[in-house]
């Protein structure tokens, strides 16, 4: 939130990347731009409702990793050069394991690649990132934010136990959007917004909504 | 007629008058007051309105702005959906960034939103107010909220109107109800002076009074209101008073002056008749005599009444001894007070005093209180004059045991045409202005007159006060007693009377001629002048209104003669205006006499005239 409201403050200094975006922005029907260029929308909107844990350095860039999928990092190329995220230049680095791994804030894990990421990946490594699968079941990997296509749509659904685990906190407006929300906790008290369904059977709070 | 005559407060009763004053200033003050209510409600209505809504519209286009970020059109509608509980939203529409309807909520009834997002900010058009607001999320944006609301106004008006007519009524009522009460402490007092100043108006009773409620305004009004109807009372009173006693009087004249007309009209009779005897005809003389002198008495205090009335009376002031005052006036009372066979004692101060007074007046007014201690007094009474004279002044008081009156009657009596009802009865009679004549007499000399009487039956008493001032400091010339001249024949003038009235002319001469003068007569004003030129008088005793030479002329001419500056000139004229006299001075006469002349002041002043010059030419 801290960071929706900073990066709302730099709203006058950017004019030029807001037209940009505009540009690039998302239509309200998902359906006509192909999956990559919603997902990398996405990927960058997710920034501004998500708090990370360390303060980064004021000159760092803000990183967006790309695991196994070129076809989003070649969006995301297009997208962020002249369009900040939460304040600051962000780039992309596309790794091929996790080695290259250097400390993103968030790491984009393709389709076909969650059991890669289960497998190679330490819990210890992935702290601080926001981990987004793409993939049925990607959330069992470990990240917060898994996407899905729904309806040719393409949605998402969010672990709050996974968050918690990195030491993120997701704003519950997300939560409002996503089709389900896993976890329970403290947070996902939070996250049970009016709209959801209150499900008591996974322990916590587990909030769903079914695709209409 | 004021500059408020034909206005409407002009009209109806003061009490309508306050009741619509009243009510008018109610109603403006309502008005004004409802006025700028409305007003200020109108704009509240506006200011709020508007500011509700875009309030509405910033926290749904928060609420909306992952929908669109994350193109969940259920959230959408979901978000805009709540909307059914705020009353005021007809039509919400969120528009996604590219311009397209993403989400509708619309009321039954309503039409749709604007296909386009309107640009942002507030409009009022109409009975709506619409707002349009961006969503944004960091720094993206990511559409615009739409918003219509009721925008009421003339339903805002209307029931706005609806409550201050009713509070106007209201008020009304209150405001009437109110000043009723309120009113009668300032309506009932006037209705009260009303009422009276009606009642007045067509009976003349002055003796009603109004009620006095307070002690503002109209508190002195009726104060006022009741002094001016005491004093109209007084007045009427006083004047019917007066009235009645002009009537009496009138009544009494006419009466006093029919009374010596018969003895004379019967002594007349007897002198015509034949063979009658020379002591008859002596006793109808003196009846005649006697009738006369009472009648010109008589006419002489009406006279003198009315010019001391008028102011016309003047003072003659001269030195005179007091003795010889007193004696003037028991000399004129003598008559009556020997015909009823009273006693009069006298007493007079040890030293001789002497006054500056006009004696005739004052001995006249002396002389008045005497006759009428004689006439109201039975036969065979007691008089008492006392003279004494003090640091206090000169005081003359007469004394009686007569009939007397009743304290009550006291103020009364020296007012004119007054007798006291018993003195009426009495067969000597009067006019009733014996008192009021010695009263402005008196008066005249700066003195007093008060009566007093133990009671009817009683006795009175009558006293004259004169301030000290009067009397002349002694002087050892003066100590001796004065010399008393009596009219008589010790010296003989010669006197030229001139009156085309022959009968007063010749019966002056006669007269004059009985006391041993030399009297020529002329019975017009050339026969006067040829008669002077042969026969230089010494004093000529000339009527003015002559109608060949009148007396000024003959006087005038007189005077140019060589003989004519040593010869007494007086004039007798039937005006004893002040201007008149001024006239006979003018024209050179020494003194002016008004008719019917007295013979014996005459000869007096003959007598005078003598002593002052020592010889006779």
């Amino acid at each position: 939130m801290d960071a929706a409201r900073r990066n709302s403050r730099s709203i006058p200094t950017h004019v030029a990347a807001l037209v940009a975006l505009l540009w690039f922005a998302l239509p309200a029907r998902g359906a006509d731009y192909s999956p990559d260029v919603v997902k990398a929308a996405y990927l960058v909107r997710f920034a501004g409702y998500v708090d990370w844990p360390e303060r980064m350095p004021a000159d760092a860039p803000f990183i967006i990793a790309v695991l196994g999928s070129p076809g989003v990092a070649r969006e995301l190329r297009h997208l962020l050069p002249g369009h900040p995220v939460n304040g600051r230049l962000a780039e992309v680095r596309e790794i091929t394991g996790a080695q290259d791994l250097a400390k993103p804030q968030i790491l984009y894990v393709g389709a076909g690649r969650a059991e890669y990421l289960r497998a190679a990946f330490p819990a210890t490594e992935l702290a601080s990132i926001l981990v987004v699968t793409d993939e049925e079941g990607g959330l069992n990997a470990g990240s917060a934010l898994n996407f899905l296509t729904i309806d040719r749509r393409v949605r998402f659904e969010v672990s709050l136990t996974a968050a918690d685990r990195s030491g993120l906190k997701i704003s519950s407006d997300l939560l409002g959007v996503a089709v389900r929300v896993h976890g329970g906790g403290r947070q996902s008290r939070d996250a049970c917004s009016p709209f959801n369904t209150f499900d008591p059977g996974d322990g916590g709070c587990a909030c769903e909504r079914l695709p209409a | 007629m004021n500059k408020f005559a034909d206005t409407a407060l002009a009209r109806g009763s003061v009490r309508g008058k306050l009741l619509r004053v009243m009510l008018l200033t109610t109603a403006i003050a309502l008005c004004v007051a409802g006025i700028a209510l409305l007003t200020h409600e109108l704009y509240v209505y506006r200011t709020t309105g508007s500011a509700d809504l875009s309030t509405e519209a910033a926290i749904l286009a928060s609420s909306t702005a992952p929908a669109l970020a994350f193109d969940d059109h259920a959230v959408a509608e979901r978000n805009l959906g709540a909307l059914a509980a705020r009353r005021r939203v007809m039509v919400a529409a969120l528009y996604s960034a590219n311009g397209a309807v993403y989400a509708v909520f619309v009321r039954p009834g309503e039409s749709p939103p604007p296909p386009k997002p309107p640009p942002p900010g507030v409009r009022i058009s109409g009975e709506y107010i619409e707002v349009a607001q961006p969503v944004e999320r960091s720094g993206e944006a990511l559409g615009t909220i739409y918003l219509r609301a009721r925008y009421d106004v003339a339903g805002r008006v209307e029931a706005y109107l609806g409550i201050f007519v009713l509070v106007m009524l209201l008020s009304m009522v209150v405001a009437l109800l109110l000043s009723r009460r309120l009113q009668k402490g300032i309506t009932e007092p006037l209705d009260a002076i009303a009422a009276v100043a009606r009642e007045i108006v067509s009976g003349s009773d002055y003796s009603l009074r109004a009620t006095k409620f307070s002690d503002d305004e109209i508190g002195v009004v009726v104060d006022a209101f009741n002094k001016m109807l005491a004093e109209v009372q007084a007045r009427s009173q006083a004047l019917r008073e007066a009235d009645q006693r002009k009537d009496e009087f009138l009544a009494t004249l006419a009466h006093e002056l029919r009374n010596p007309l018969a003895p004379i009209r019967h002594a007349v009779k007897l002198l015509e008749s034949h063979g009658v005897e020379e002591k008859a005809r002596q006793w109808a003389r003196q009846v005649i005599a006697r009738q006369v002198q009472r009648m010109a008495l008589l006419l002489d205090d009406l006279l003198e009444v009315s010019r001391i009335t008028r102011g016309r009376l003047d003072l003659k002031i001269a030195t005179v001894d007091l003795e010889s005052l007193v004696e003037a006036a028991v000399e004129t009372a003598k008559p009556l007070i020997e015909s009823k066979q009273h006693q009069l004692k006298i007493d007079l101060p040890p030293q001789p005093v002497r006054l500056a007074v006009d004696p005739l007046r004052v001995s006249q007014a002396l002389s008045n209180l005497l006759t009428n201690a004689a006439k109201y007094t039975d036969a065979g009474g007691q008089i008492h004059l006392t003279v004494t004279v003090s640091p206090a002044g000169v005081t003359m008081a007469v004394k009686d045991n007569g009939i007397g009156f009743d304290a009550g009657a006291l103020p009364g009596m020296f007012e004119m045409f007054s007798q006291v009802d018993s003195a009426i009865a009495r067969s000597e009679g009067g006019l009733g202005i014996g008192l009021a004549l010695v009263k402005g007499l008196i008066a005249l000399h700066g003195g007093s007159v008060e009566g007093s009487s133990a009671g009817p039956g009683k006795g009175s008493e009558f006293t004259i006060h004169l301030p000290y001032s009067v009397v002349v400091p002694q002087c050892a010339e003066s100590a001796a007693p004065p010399q008393r001249r009596r009219p008589g024949k010790d010296i003989a003038i010669k006197i030229l009377v001139a009156d085309d009235n022959r009968d007063a002319a010749d019966s002056l001469a006669l007269l004059l001629e009985m006391n041993g003068h030399e009297v020529a007569v002329a019975h017009s004003g050339e026969e006067a002048l040829r008669i002077a030129q042969q026969r230089h008088p010494n004093a000529m005793i000339l009527d003015i209104g002559m109608p060949d030479v009148t007396g000024y002329e003959v006087a005038r001419r007189v005077r140019t003669e060589s003989w004519g500056s040593e010869v007494l000139l007086v004039a007798v004229t039937g005006w004893g205006q002040k201007e008149d006299k001024e006239h006979a001075s003018a024209a050179g006469f020494d003194r002016h006499m008004t008719k019917p002349v007295d013979p014996d002041m005459i000869e007096g002043l003959l007598q005078e005239f003598v002593s002052s010059r020592g010889t006779l030419a």
